[in-house]
């Protein structure tokens, strides 16, 4: 299972609150906050002698989805989207997060190691996050996929899902080398006036636990599973 | 009967060698033979140990181990909770209801410990018909194919 990154910066928040501008991402914390969507920092208090590593301050990748809808004046579903980016903020695994990146994290730590050192709590905060956004999804506005990039041609790179589905996506102007073979997810965005936002972010996908008695990774519910487990017990076939 | 923590320094190396569940059935050997070789590997296996909370435990009766319970932090489905690794009954204690009342021992414990939600789940195999009944009868249900397992879930 791919998961996205499940953490975003005040620097992103920004980029997605005003796509093409400039807005300082103090300023998008700032316009979250005034419109009562303020974002729940995921940070820990830094150890005596470690405060350098401490400054690095991350939020719930569900802000994304908040300053989207917030964007674009939906803000029934902007508060449904910061109720769930609150609520992982402060989940155990973020924690554990947290405080691995206070350690030894910096601007792009290596999800894979992250989620060795901390026993999984990186995948779980990513299979809670996408849950979550799962649930959301049908509000936020955004197509989204998943996948690997298996080809880049000249200025587009081709990103292939679990399922053999390719997605051809336009690369930066200096694509990076490091693109051919990542993890990336993806989110569609029509903006007024026929334009197409599209957004990457980095993904990856996790390691099966080896002392598992059956073994396999995380998966999530789908929803007809999630509305099996939502009847009563008395309804259950 | 009584739960408490595997602890090596009592000797509960051996009580897990010699712990019988498997009437003969292959899925039930498969457990036996998890707590023979990997239980206490996947209690000490650090840092998921710690993040996912993870216990090994006995149900004593008397000077006999009636069951093996090992549980962890739900980490593999997007529910929030206690994932029961092993339910395991011992052969003698495998009737006379006394394996309804190891599992309402364990659950009664695990209301009392610190989790991140209410859930209970676990992977049950598809022919453990005893399993199944035992589970249906305290509210679980069965709510997604595992490969040759069922996810059932459950409530505290």
């Amino acid at each position: 299972m791919i998961l996205a990154w499940p953490l975003t910066t005040s620097t992103e928040l920004a980029q997605v609150l005003r796509p093409g501008g400039h807005l300082r991402p103090d300023s998008a914390l700032r316009s979250l906050r005034d419109k009562g969507l303020p974002a729940e920092a995921i940070t820990v208090v830094p150890r005596s002698g470690r405060g350098a590593h401490g400054k690095v301050v991350w939020y719930s990748s569900l802000m994304i989805d908040v300053a989207r809808l917030l964007r674009n004046e939906r803000f029934d579903a902007a508060r449904a989207a910061h109720t769930e980016a609150t609520r992982l903020a402060g989940h155990r695994s973020a924690r554990f997060v947290a405080e691995w990146l206070v350690e030894h994290g910096g601007p792009d730590p290596d999800p894979a190691v992250l989620d060795e050192a901390t026993g999984g709590a990186l995948t779980r905060l990513a299979t809670l996050t996408a849950s979550a956004r799962q649930r959301l999804l049908p509000r936020l506005g955004v197509a989204t996929f998943a996948g690997r990039v298996a080809d880049v041609s000249g200025r587009v790179a081709f990103v292939l899902d679990e399922e053999g589905l390719s997605l051809p996506i336009p690369t930066p102007s200096e694509p990076s080398t490091g693109w051919s073979g990542a993890l990336v997810t993806i989110d569609t965005e029509d903006l007024p006036g026929g334009a197409t936002t599209i957004w990457v972010r980095a993904a990856f996908d996790p390691e099966a636990d080896p002392n598992e008695r059956v073994p396999g990774g995380p998966r999530l519910l789908t929803p007809a599973e999630s509305e099996r487990l939502s009847r009563p017990v008395t309804a259950a076939s | 009967m009584n739960l408490r923590p595997f602890d090596a320094a009592a000797g509960d190396a051996a009580r897990l060698d010699q712990f019988r569940c498997s009437t003969g059935a292959p899925f039930e050997d498969d457990v036996e033979a998890w707590i023979h070789t990997d239980a206490v590997g996947w209690a000490n296996d650090l840092p998921r140990a710690r993040f996912q909370r993870r216990m090994l435990t006995l149900v004593e009766d008397g000077d006999a181990t009636a069951a093996i319970v090992a549980w962890q932090d739900i980490t593999r489905v997007d529910l929030e909770g206690i994932w029961l690794e092993v339910l395991a009954v011992a052969l003698d204690h495998q009737h006379g209801r006394r394996g309804q009342v190891a599992y309402e021992l364990a659950v009664d414990h695990l209301r009392t410990i610190e989790r991140d939600g209410d859930h209970l789940a676990g992977l049950v195999h598809v022919d453990n018909e005893r399993s199944h009944r035992l589970l249906a009868t305290f509210g679980w249900r069965s709510v997604a194919p595992w490969d040759d397992h069922e996810l059932w879930v459950g409530s505290l």
